[in-house]
C-alpha cells in the first residue's frame, strides 16, 4: 500500500510543502514531488524512516549558585524515544563542579549517544 | 567615585557585547571593558538551552549556554576585562559613563562605546489584554528562565499568545517539561516563528495553532483559571460571537520584543520609528560620534549568530573609532521602498564602497523581486520565491560609486518564468 504524506522541508526558508508516497509495509519512500531541491528527497527519507532531534532539558544539581543544570543529548535521538531518554535523564541528581561536556549519562537506553552537561557550574 | 580611563566599553555581556569586545581586542584595542549588570555573562543564552546556535560562527549546532562559553572562551583569550553586577546607570554624548558596581559607583570615560544591551518583551500592558491580573501570566522569556534556570515549575495547563519563535521553542519545552500546551493562538493570519520551528515545535507534539485568534479576557482573582479567545477580522478586531473561555492556569505571551533604549536615550543617539534602535551607518557608528550599536539592542535579530556578527562588525569599527584610525564622515541615506518594514544601516558612508544591508518585510510575500538601485540604476535585483517576514534578509552590495542615493524595494514579478 502507498501511504501519501505532506512534509515540510525545514533545510532552508523556502519550506516546500514536499508530497511524499510512502510504501506502508517496507517503510521505503516511492515518490517525492513539490521538493524545488535535490535535498529535499533525501531529508523526507530521513522523517519518514527515523525522524531524529535532540533532547534537551535540565538536572538539579547542589550547587551555591544555580539549582538546576542545562543538559542535552549530545547527538539527535530517534523522535519516538524523546520522552522515554526525558523520564531516564530526570532521574539524575548532580552536585557542582560540572563542565560542558562532562557525561552524565553514557549511552542513553542504548541508542549510541550520551547525555551531556551544556553549562559550566563552579 | 572612581575614575577609570578605557579605549571600548561595552554595555551589555551577551551574543553581540561579547562579540564586540573580542572584535575590538582582535582590531588592537589595549582596554576593552564590558559592563554587565547580570552577575554572568552570555546574556539570554544561558537560558535558551535548546540547539539551533553557532552555525554560522562555529560551524556546529550547539545550545545557547555552549555558545555563550566559546564566546566567553574567545573573550578570556582575547583579555577581555568585565565588571558583573555592573549597571550602566548614565551615558552622554561626550562618551562618559557612570557605572553602579559592587565597588560603588565608577565613573568610565571611553574613547569608543558599543551599546549591545539587548531587548526586553512586549508586555501584557502593552498589548492591552484586559481583564484579572491573578498570577499565571507570563511573558514566554519570563517562564524560560524559571524553568530553565531556577528549576520552578510554573503550572500545569497552558495557553501561549503569539507564535513567535520563543513561543513555538516555549509550546515544545512546556511540553516536554509535563505542562499541557492547549493551544497557540496567534492574531496574524500567518505563524510570526519560522517554519522549522512551527514544525519541530508545534507539529511534533501535535499542539494546535489557531490563527487570526486572540486572547480577549483574563479570569481568575489570584491565580489564572481560564482565559476568553477570539477569532479576529481583518482589521485584527475580535469577532462578537467567536469568543470561547478556555480553562488554563498558564498563559504565555510571546507577543514581540523591544531593542532597550534607555541609555541611548540618555546619550542623545537619534532612534528609528520603524527598527526601535540606533540609526546608525554601515560602521554601527549612531548619530552620535563614537557611540556604536549592535545586536537586539539596534533591531530585533531572529538568530544569535547574526546578533554576533553585527557584534564583530561594531567591535573592530569601535577600535577603529578610539584609535583614530576612522572618524565619523558624511553619510547618504538608505531609502526604503514599497514592502520593507526595517533597513540596516540606515545611512553609508560616503567612502564606503562594500555594504552589507539587512531588511526584513512587513508580511510574507510570494513570487516577489527584491531590487536594490543607486542614483535609479539597478545594482542588485534577487528573485524570492517565498520571502517571509518572520526572518532577516542580507544583501552583500559593492559598487565602484559612492553610495549616495541608495533605494530598497520589493516588487512583484510581472511575469514569472513557465514553470
Amino acid at each position: 500500500m502507498t501511504e501519501l504524506k505532506q512534509i515540510y522541508c525545514i533545510l532552508c526558508p523556502n519550506a516546500c510543502a514536499m508530497a511524499v508516497s510512502v510504501d506502508s509495509e517496507n517503510k521505503s519512500i516511492v515518490t517525492v514531488s513539490n521538493n524545488r531541491c535535490n535535498r529535499g528527497p533525501k531529508y523526507a527519507a530521513q522523517e519518514i524512516l527515523l525522524p531524529k532531534r535532540t533532547l534537551i532539558t535540565t538536572i538539579p544539581i547542589d550547587s551555591q549558585d544555580w539549582p538546576v543544570v542545562s543538559v542535552r543529548t549530545a547527538t539527535a535521538i530517534p523522535k519516538e524515544r524523546m520522552f522515554d531518554v526525558y523520564n531516564e535523564i530526570k532521574r539524575c541528581h548532580l552536585a557542582a563542579p560540572v563542565t560542558i561536556g562532562d557525561v552524565v549519562i553514557k549511552d542513553v537506553l542504548g541508542l549510541g549517544t550520551d547525555v551531556v552537561v551544556t553549562r559550566t557550574i563552579r | 567615585m572612581i575614575e577609570r580611563n578605557v579605549d571600548v566599553a561595552i554595555i551589555g555581556g551577551g551574543p553581540s557585547g561579547l562579540a564586540a569586545a573580542i572584535a575590538a581586542k582582535r582590531s588592537g584595542s589595549q582596554n576593552v571593558l564590558i559592563l554587565e549588570r547580570n552577575n554572568f555573562l552570555g546574556g539570554i543564552l544561558i537560558q535558551c538551552i535548546h540547539p539551533g546556535f553557532g552555525m554560522h560562527l562555529y560551524q556546529e549546532e550547539l545550545t545557547g549556554p555552549e555558545f555563550a562559553a566559546r564566546l566567553i572562551a574567545d573573550a578570556a583569550k582575547e583579555g577581555v576585562e568585565y565588571l558583573l553586577k555592573a549597571m550602566v546607570v548614565d551615558l552622554n554624548d561626550q562618551k562618559e559613563l557612570i557605572v553602579d558596581s559592587p565597588q560603588g559607583l565608577i565613573k568610565i570615560k571611553a574613547k569608543a562605546v558599543i551599546l549591545a544591551m539587548g531587548c526586553r518583551e512586549r508586555t501584557r500592558g502593552m498589548i492591552g489584554i484586559p481583564g484579572f491580573r491573578p498570577a499565571g501570566v507570563f511573558s514566554a522569556g519570563t517562564a524560560q528562565n524559571y524553568i530553565n534556570m531556577q528549576n520552578l515549575q510554573i503550572g500545569r495547563e497552558a495557553i501561549i499568545l503569539g507564535s513567535g519563535d520563543i513561543g513555538l521553542i516555549m509550546a515544545r519545552h512546556l511540553t516536554l517539561e509535563g505542562i499541557h500546551v492547549i493551544g497557540v493562538h496567534e492574531v496574524l493570519p500567518y505563524c510570526s516563528g519560522s517554519i522549522r520551528n512551527r514544525v519541530q515545535c508545534l507539529e511534533d507534539f501535535g499542539i494546535p495553532l489557531h490563527l487570526s485568534s486572540t486572547v480577549t479576557d483574563i479570569h481568575g482573582k489570584h491565580r489564572l483559571e481560564a482565559v476568553t479567545v477570539a477569532k479576529v477580522d481583518g482589521k485584527l478586531q475580535p469577532i462578537a460571537g467567536t469568543e470561547q473561555k478556555i480553562a488554563c492556569d498558564t498563559l504565555l505571551l510571546s507577543v514581540g520584543l523591544i531593542p532597550e533604549n534607555e541609555l541611548a536615550r540618555k546619550a542623545g543617539v537619534k532612534l528609528s520609528v520603524q527598527s526601535k534602535g540606533a540609526e546608525v551607518d554601515d560602521h554601527l557608528e549612531t548619530s552620535v560620534p563614537g557611540i556604536f550599536s549592535c545586536g537586539n539592542v539596534l533591531h530585533i535579530h531572529d538568530m544569535a549568530d547574526y546578533a554576533s556578527n553585527e557584534g564583530l562588525t561594531a567591535g573592530q569599527k569601535a577600535s577603529e573609532y578610539a584609535s583614530h584610525k576612522t572618524q565619523k564622515v558624511q553619510n547618504f541615506s538608505v531609502h526604503s521602498g514599497e514592502g520593507i518594514a526595517t533597513v540596516i544601516p540606515q545611512f553609508v558612508r560616503q567612502d564606503t564602497r562594500e555594504v552589507e544591508i539587512k531588511f526584513r518585510i512587513r508580511k510574507p510575500m510570494y513570487d516577489v523581486q527584491l531590487q536594490i538601485t543607486n542614483r535609479g540604476q539597478p545594482i542588485h535585483t534577487r528573485r524570492f520565491q517565498t520571502l517571509l517576514h518572520s526572518e532577516m534578509q542580507l544583501v552583500k552590495l559593492k559598487s565602484t560609486e559612492p553610495l549616495d542615493d541608495l533605494k530598497i524595494e520589493i516588487v512583484p514579478i510581472s511575469q514569472p518564468n513557465a514553470r
